[in-house]
């Protein structure tokens, strides 16, 4: 293992302004990741050529690959920082902002368009309160598990970040605000609103503008069956085009 | 989001292209077929499908209005794409890619195969076989033209299938997917076969052998 | 005029603090440093406590009351304690309703597993990521009252001082946006601190970057006391990590586990060696310091370096992946080794402060109209924390000060909106500068090595073992530390999106709570829960039953001392080589 690893740090000053590429050279040591040779920047802001520079802005907040916050395009893939081991990745490493969000600086992006997908589909159990009103509903531990898998999506836009509908030229609102709808339609609760969870991710920008590309669930740092969500939805809508359209 | 328009258009775009464009296109493709039992059959085939009943209504009902929209609202769907295939290069994006560019080649070979043949039958007279060897033959390019645009078509039809088995929620595990896969697969390799067994008899047959002569 | 609401953190605490407000009917401006669905609650991994007993065991809120103060040695003002844990079946019950998917038993009702310091079994679980899924429940309950505009959301703020009026009273905020660096300030009548610990003065700990303990340390600064700073909670088994220790789950150990290094080149089993009777499943605090011990007193630990083994290995591999798959993927995908064929390398790491904000039994602080909640606040664990406890405590937190504020506010003579301008703008003028000073400063020391080197002392002196000659040392070097502040130079005089000015500001704070952290270590002279001193290896509760008080002063953390609430059960000494019925 050479001594010295090669960061290439794709980087721009605010929004708008012309990205450019930075090299550094990061001492190796075991365990090394992403999160790590940033730090390190941190500590001795100076590149590769010995130029003294600013240290590399990025978000991230866990580093227990559970939070999303730092997901970013390394050697090509978007994915979580923490999680990308030095030993299991190609040198030089290059790391990239998410493309299809605001880039505030450097590395460090504005994904609130994710997060008003969510209030767009009313992702939440409607509960009628906080209140004490005793046990929830009963449900079939099977159920329970995959619902779990469904639940771990951390909103940290790789899946929209890989997906080739996903831009500033269309309204879709990615697979996960998606898949977020079919947990929540399938929990005893949401199957009372069933009719409206899917009524929402019918319009524009909705199921039907997903391509199918599927590489969404290449992606996804949690492995969560995206596309399974995907068709699963397009039949749940089907079936309520179907039931709307037959009873006006 | 309560243009519930958009839904339906989306759903009418996906639906169109299996049927009738789709199944258009299996008929055209099994009619092509006919040059391989014999060019006079299939004179006769053409023959009867030119004198079909309602013939004009029939075209512009099922087969250009379907397609014409199929093609137009697709130009809207290439354009929104931002293809990654280079970076994310898993077949399935792939395919994603190819069915987007198949869709161009095709529109346009459609549009000119189409045209071309019109045109010829306004002015020239009806087709047959003999006529159509000696334009295949006419110039190695145009040949080639037909080849891929045969093979575009062929592939953006049996792709489009598997979509269309996933985006209706037909196909939903990843496992029947592959399955599905699989099937389209078999369907482009199968019309690709018979489209270009077609072509080769079209190119290397310049006689037509009479019919009645076949049977006995 | 309608009170206004401030919510500082969007954890479990500061979530459910929102929820119960706008249920009654308040609006809340809710600000947090990353998008809340992000905060650090979701690394909490085994499950939350509550008392259901379905499993014929004869648990009651009483046993769990009980096992909540004698695991944090009775130094947790009982009556708290005592209402959170009456009201745990019931947040349970809530978070199901809200779509937790919370494993479940064959009849289709919640599952409960066992963890530490109890004999029932009272944890319910939703895979190995029960935090991430209580906190995702409540940010969806949050968005909807978003939706609904009840909740204003500041995400990427940071939250830089309180504003207190003449009087002293709590009147609102001073914040940072992290992307303008505007500074601005907002009016509250009611201000809740739920910013979580501060895990981050250690350096690497178990805790998120933004744990900082900042704000924490700022109103502390402006007058508010800390509760038992001293009380860190230590993890036996952690994932060492170059830029962080990662949470390996006790649930190693429960399922078989065994902990060992080389002694004369041969493996040795220390933990069940040192005690024979419980072997490798002995209490955290016990496996924490002889894990220290080994490694730091014996010099044993693995290649010299300060780990030892946690070896799954000689279990098979189908067995593990039902019983503990989700926790070793978390190995192998920060190591790179598969622990079913590795014995994993792991260290203690500092992983929750019991102490924090002193906050009265309705979760305000001295300071009127100032609240805290969640780790933030000092209230419920004593002088240890229960495992799956803690996300109890968040959740009851929030649901104690949303509406102690709301009664708080309504019962104000003067709202904030009365107050004149010129004390807002004062504080806006105050931070403003300092903020100013910070972007001018040219010298050369970088905040982020002053950082590591306060890390690497807090965690060398003040954690698992503490000597008062060490930790006077920390403290001296702490006070060292703050000269050195004076001569910071910042890597980054950028006006936007600056990292290196927000983190500078929070150091200064982490440096005055890091102080507090010694000064209550150093004078509490026993051993009680977390806190281990070999010089005074008993609990001695004649002179330090008292919660340690910590008021900021120019010249350091000035202590006063409070009698705890044992209304309840009667302190008796903490033993787990016999049963709890024993010892009472």
């Amino acid at each position: 293992m050479a001594e010295v690893i090669r960061l290439r740090v794709k980087r721009q000053d605010g929004p708008g302004a012309a990205p450019y590429w930075e090299e550094f050279d990061i001492k190796y040591r075991a365990n090394l990741n992403v999160i790590a040779m940033l730090q390190d920047i941190q500590q001795n802001p100076v590149n590769a050529k010995g130029q003294k520079t600013t240290p590399v802005v990025w978000g991230c907040n866990c580093l227990e690959e559970i939070c999303g916050e730092c997901a970013m395009v390394i050697n090509g893939t978007p994915r979580q920082a923490c999680s990308a081991l030095v030993d299991k990745l190609t040198k030089p490493i290059t790391v990239e902002p998410l493309s299809k969000f605001t880039i505030i600086r450097d590395l460090y992006i504005d994904r609130a368009k994710l997060f008003n997908a969510l209030k767009k589909v009313n992702a939440w159990i409607p509960i009628d309160g906080t209140y004490d009103l005793g046990q929830g509903p009963k449900q079939p531990p099977a159920k329970a598990d995959w619902m779990y898998k469904l639940s771990q999506c951390m909103t940290c836009g790789c899946c929209a970040e890989s997906c080739p509908n996903y831009s500033d030229k269309s309204d879709f609102i990615g697979p996960a605000a998606i898949s977020q709808v079919r947990l929540f339609m399938n929990h005893p609760t949401g199957q009372l609103h069933r009719d409206e969870l899917v009524d929402n991710i019918m319009g524009n920008g909705g199921i039907a503008d997903c391509g199918k590309s599927q590489n969404c669930v290449r992606v996804c740092p949690k492995e969560i069956p995206l596309t399974t969500s995907l068709a699963d939805m397009n039949r749940e809508a089907l079936k309520r085009w179907f039931s709307r359209g037959l009873r006006f | 989001m309560t243009d519930q328009n958009h839904f339906l258009i989306r759903k009418l775009h996906s639906l169109l292209g299996l049927f009738p464009v789709g199944a258009f296109f299996f008929e055209h493709t099994l009619t092509n077929s006919f040059t391989l039992i014999g060019p006079d059959l299939w004179e006769k085939w053409c023959w009867c499908l030119h004198n079909l009943p309602f013939k004009v209504p029939i075209e512009i009902l099922f087969i250009f209005i379907p397609l014409a929209f199929h093609a137009l609202y697709g130009l809207w769907i290439v354009y929104v794409a931002k293809n990654n295939a280079l970076r994310y290069t898993y077949w399935r994006n792939w395919a994603f890619y190819l069915q987007r560019i198949t869709a161009l080649i095709t529109i346009v070979f459609v549009t000119w195969h189409v045209w071309a043949l019109k045109a010829a039958e306004l002015f020239v007279g009806s087709g047959g076989f003999v006529n159509f060897h000696n334009y295949l033959t006419s110039s190695p390019a145009l040949l080639a033209i037909y080849v891929v645009g045969w093979v575009a078509a062929v592939f953006h039809f049996s792709n489009g299938i598997w979509g269309f088995l996933a985006s209706w929620g037909i196909t939903v595990g990843p496992r029947a997917q592959s399955y599905a896969y699989v099937a389209c697969m078999l369907v482009f390799c199968l019309f690709t076969a018979a489209g270009l067994a077609a072509l080769y008899q079209l190119v290397t047959v310049s006689t037509v052998t009479p019919l009645y002569s076949m049977m006995y | 005029m309608e009170p206004r609401y401030i919510v500082v953190g969007g954890g479990l605490a500061g979530l459910m603090a929102t929820i119960k407000i706008c249920e009654a009917g308040g609006s809340v401006d809710l600000f947090s440093l990353v998008a809340v669905k992000r905060s650090h609650s979701v690394c909490a991994q085994g499950g939350i406590n509550g008392a259901v007993n379905t499993k014929g065991e004869g648990d009651s809120t009483w046993e769990h009351f009980d096992d909540s103060v004698y695991g944090g040695d009775f130094l947790a003002n009982q009556t708290p304690v005592k209402e959170m844990c009456e009201a745990a079946p019931g947040i349970i019950f809530l978070m199901d309703r809200m779509g937790v998917p919370f494993s479940r038993t064959p009849e289709g009702l919640l599952d409960f597993r066992r963890f530490g310091g109890t004999k029932h079994h009272r944890t319910a679980f939703s895979g190995a990521t029960t935090g991430q899924q209580l906190i995702y429940a409540c940010d969806e309950q949050v968005r909807r009252w978003e939706v609904a505009g009840k909740v204003r959301k500041y995400e990427g703020w940071d939250v830089i001082s309180a504003v207190l009026d003449k009087e002293g009273i709590c009147r609102g905020i001073v914040a940072q946006n992290l992307v303008t660096m505007e500074i601005k300030v907002f009016r509250g009548d009611a201000v809740n601190l739920a910013t979580g610990g501060p895990g981050m003065i250690y350096g690497r700990s178990t805790q998120s970057v933004i744990c900082t303990g900042s704000i924490a340390g700022q109103v502390y600064q402006q007058g508010a006391y800390l509760g038992n700073p001293e009380m860190i909670q230590v993890h036996p088994t952690a994932i060492p990590g170059a830029d962080k220790l990662r949470l390996m789950s006790e649930s190693a150990r429960g399922e078989g586990g065994r902990v060992w290094t080389y002694r004369d080149g041969k493996p040795w089993y220390f933990l069940e060696d040192m005690f024979p009777a419980y072997g490798n499943l002995v209490p955290r605090d016990i496996a924490t310091r002889a894990i220290y011990q080994v490694c730091y007193d014996m010099k044993l630990g693995v290649d010299g370096q300060p780990v030892v083994y946690l070896d799954l290995t000689h279990i098979d591999a189908a067995t593990l992946d039902r019983k503990l798959g989700g926790i070793l993927e978390i190995y192998e995908k920060f190591i790179g080794d598969d622990p079913r064929k590795v014995p994993m390398k792991i260290f203690p790491a500092v992983h929750y402060s019991m102490g924090g904000l002193w906050v009265d039994f309705d979760a305000m602080t001295n300071i009127p109209g100032l609240f805290a909640s969640g780790e933030a606040d000092y209230q419920y664990h004593g002088a240890n924390r229960l495992g799956a406890n803690s996300l109890l405590s968040a959740i009851y937190g929030g649901m104690v000060s949303g509406p102690a504020m709301m009664q708080y506010a309504q019962g104000l003579k003067k709202s904030c909106a009365d107050i004149p301008q010129s004390v807002f703008d004062a504080e806006l003028k105050r931070q403003q500068n300092a903020t100013e000073k910070l972007y001018n400063m040219r010298g050369n020391e970088n905040p982020y090595l002053l950082h590591k080197e306060l890390g690497e002392w807090m965690s060398e002196h003040c954690t698992i073992v503490r000597y008062n000659k060490n930790i006077q040392k920390l403290e001296e070097h702490i006070q060292v530390l703050m000269e050195r502040y004076q001569k910071l130079g910042l890597p980054d005089t950028g006006r936007y999106a600056n990292q290196s000015v927000i983190f500078a500001r929070n150091l200064w704070n982490m440096l005055e709570y890091g102080r507090a952290i010694a000064v209550g270590a150093l004078n509490r002279n026993e051993s009680r829960g977390s806190h281990y001193k070999p010089e005074f290896p008993e609990r001695d509760d004649e002179n330090f039953l008292k919660t340690t008080k910590a008021k900021w002063t120019p010249n350091g953390p000035a202590l006063e001392w409070e009698e705890v609430d044992v209304q309840y059960i009667k302190p008796r000494p903490r033993r787990y080589d016999v049963d709890k019925e024993a010892s009472k």
